[in-house]
């Protein structure tokens, strides 16, 4: 017990004097604007994240703010901020969420602050610079809700060492072509595919819009469901055909981060996914073939090319914040025109137009791969699922079919009860 | 006013349990009740919309929904028997005396403590198709690989599986603590009576551990029900609909359509198929009770 007491009055001896001295130490700096200050950020794991996380010292010495940053995966995001929004807690300051997948349920909820009025205050953000496109992602009804944070574009990566084993000298540029080079590089014996794509089903819906409007489909339009239409069951049942026959085992559980991990291990000959994730494939740390990677764009089918060009990610700022000054202040400066020359320099596709003019930020990607993102943007579509309120429920509407084609399964029944299930999900919203 | 206190002293001292009961079980239970009536989703803006039954009429005419309950209840007869076989069988064979009995023991009783997600990650590698262990081993003993969590028709007896690995331990130490139990005169007269080994097992131990099973097997029954986390962290429900459980399925209207009347209306049907499960146990274990 003694002892107990001699030990806790040394720590409290130690505690006065630490305070004594921070005292000391504060008094010959100049107060920072937000000295003291902490908010909570959450995102994706990216390489936006990880170096805007880098720099978060640097953040702090400008302005005093602490910023703890949490990574998730996507749909913890989304929990995370329904679950803080409804509870009207101020627990969360700045979050990235989906615009092309939220933005409409999330300002029908108010769980997005508007930033007009802080991005007037601002000239020096050029709100003007980023990708129209990108920012009509997050306007509703005239309002700003959310500076985008990348660009995205559906692309095929593929394993040169494999294709050149194969004898594949040129790219495949339409559907068939690719169907007969995935069949020619399939090898199950080696345990190696031909090509790996997403086929959990509503995981697999933005990747198969690009086949889907290659086909001459659409998800939904002038609120008529489309999904049941030749061109859709065209679309379903080549995607279905293609990772059934040419897939890699397993292929119906599997995400974009499974597809990943089997092309960098060099289990999968090609790879159709966005081309934001090309980092982790030439990064000898995290991959197996990270000197064999190529790139190709998305063939095209009997009504074209149409992959996919969208902002995937936006940056918000929580109505219940119990900080929106300082919030704006992290949005502002990591979103601003010098940290987001250095996102890009990582790897991750700004959404500026200025940054993409800056050869220096632009370093960090492979030559081969701007051709590609070229090419792409040249033709990209604007979405890559269907526009909808209840985005969530619908994806998993059309996942039925996914899944459906990729069983090889007669896929017209299924589509026709589909198309009705997402026509009640349209109707429900009018 | 003192003397009040006083007499009433048993339940002052119970009343902060009996609060923290109501707060913590009461209150979300009749919230869950009230928004199963509603329509709402999650909106600050919106504000909740009365709508009585329908939540309820949906889900029952939802195929959907039907196939998610036969799911949860093929789910949970499979891996409830097996885990009463197994572990029986086994706490049978741990209450011999042997060598090293205590360290098989601690072996049995590891999985039981290891966190479900990790669990769910970890076998999740052991299924992978291409590079997992599991069939590796099918491979080398000359068999035909499968996909385990991949396919419909493997997905939920891949995750009964694991289950089973996790939770048989349990009914082992709930039987074995039973067997340690019990009293050694009707053993002792069956040998003088010249009962053989497997008349002795059937007729007395496993009669006289049948209270003690019954316990077991209802803790686990409602356990196997409310299975989450394993499926979660492995297939979310999938391939397809195909290891989609009421659970799941609640938990996917809430937190991915943001539909929580409907969520709610399907939990409450849950916690109503919980309670008539287990309180038919309850009757059939005290019909079936034996003294000794």
């Amino acid at each position: 017990m003694r002892k107990a007491r001699v030990s806790l009055s040394g720590f409290l001896v130690v505690l006065l004097l630490a305070g004594f001295s921070s005292a000391l130490a504060a008094q010959g700096k100049t107060k920072l604007p937000y000295e003291g200050v902490t908010i909570n950020y959450i995102g994706y794991g990216g390489l936006w994240t990880k170096t805007v996380i880098d720099s978060l010292a640097e953040f702090k010495a400008k302005t005093g703010i602490e910023v703890k940053a949490q990574q998730l995966g996507n749909d913890q995001i989304s929990q995370k901020i329904a679950i803080s929004s409804t509870a009207h807690s101020g627990d969360l300051d700045v979050f990235a969420f989906r615009p092309l997948q939220e933005t409409l349920l999330f300002v029908k909820n108010g769980w997005l602050e508007p930033l007009d009025g802080y991005i007037a205050k601002s000239p020096e953000f050029d709100y003007n610079d980023f990708m129209k496109s990108a920012r009509d992602g997050s306007t509703n009804g005239g309002k700003i809700f959310g500076i985008p944070m990348m660009t995205e574009r559906e692309v095929v990566f593929y394993n040169k060492e494999l294709f050149a084993k194969a004898g594949i000298k040129t790219m495949p540029k339409t559907m068939d072509e690719l169907m007969a080079a995935a069949e020619k590089l399939n090898d199950p014996k080696k345990g190696i595919c031909g090509i790996a794509i997403r086929g959990k089903g509503s995981d697999a819906v933005t990747m198969f819009s690009g086949f889907l409007r290659g086909f001459g489909g659409e998800f939904n339009a002038n609120g008529k469901a489309l999904i049941n239409t030749p061109q859709a069951i065209a679309a379903f049942k080549y995607y279905g055909d293609l990772l059934r026959l040419y897939g890699p085992p397993g292929v119906l559980n599997m995400g974009w981060a499974e597809t990943q991990a089997l092309f960098a291990q060099g289990r999968a000959a090609m790879r159709i996914d966005a081309d934001s994730q090309f980092g982790f494939s030439i990064d000898p740390k995290s991959s197996l073939v990270y000197d064999k990677v190529g790139y190709f764009s998305l063939p095209a089918g009997p009504a074209g090319q149409a992959p996919f060009n969208v902002a995937a990610w936006s940056l918000g700022v929580s109505p219940y914040s119990q900080n929106k000054e300082a919030a704006w202040e992290f949005v502002r400066w990591c979103m601003g025109k010098e940290m987001d020359a250095r996102t890009q320099a990582s790897g991750n596709p700004s959404t500026r137009s200025s940054t993409w003019k800056n050869l220096e930020a632009s370093k960090g990607f492979p030559s081969e791969l701007i051709s590609v993102i070229n090419e792409t943007s040249a033709v990209g579509r604007a979405t890559d699922r269907p526009s909808l309120i209840n985005v969530g429920e619908s994806r998993t509407v059309i996942g039925d079919v996914i899944v459906a084609g990729i069983l090889g399964r007669d896929v017209k029944p299924v589509a026709d009860k589909a198309n009705a299930a997402f026509q009640t999900l349209l109707d429900k919203e009018k | 006013m003192l003397k009040w206190i006083d007499d009433h002293l048993s339940y002052f001292f119970t009343l902060p349990t009996i609060i923290l009961v109501l707060a913590m079980i009461g209150f979300p239970l009749a919230y869950t009740l009230t928004l199963s009536f509603y329509d709402w989703g999650m909106s600050n803006i919106t504000p909740m919309r009365w709508i009585g039954l329908e939540n309820y009429r949906s889900l029952l005419f939802d195929e959907r929904f039907l196939l998610a309950v036969s799911r949860t209840f093929a789910f949970t007869g499979l891996a409830l028997v097996v885990e009463l076989v197994l572990g029986v069988g086994i706490a049978l064979f741990l209450s011999r005396g042997f060598a090293g009995k205590n360290l098989v023991k601690t072996l049995f009783l590891l999985p039981m403590v290891a966190t479900p997600v990790a669990i769910g990650l970890i076998w999740t590698l052991i299924y992978e198709p291409t590079i997992g262990i599991a069939n590796f081993i099918l491979t080398k003993l000359g068999l035909q690989p499968l996909v385990w969590l991949g396919s419909q028709a493997t997905a939920l007896p891949s995750l009964v599986v694991i289950d089973i690995w996790q939770w048989t331990p349990m009914i082992m130490l709930i039987t074995l603590a039973g067997i340690t139990a019990l009293p050694a005169e009707p053993f002792e007269s069956a040998k003088v009576d010249g009962a053989s080994p497997w008349q002795i097992l059937w007729k007395i131990t496993i009669k006289l551990l049948r209270p003690t099973i019954w316990v077991a097997v209802l803790l686990r029954l409602i356990d196997v029900l409310k299975t989450f986390d394993i499926i979660y962290s492995t297939t979310q429900g999938g391939p397809g609909y195909a290891t989609e459980t009421m659970n799941i399925l609640s938990f996917r209207y809430a937190f991915e359509y943001f539909q929580f009347g409907k969520a709610s209306a399907s939990l409450v049907l849950f916690f109503a198929f919980v309670l008539t499960i287990a309180g038919i146990f309850i009757r059939l274990k005290n019909r079936y009770e034996v003294e000794y």
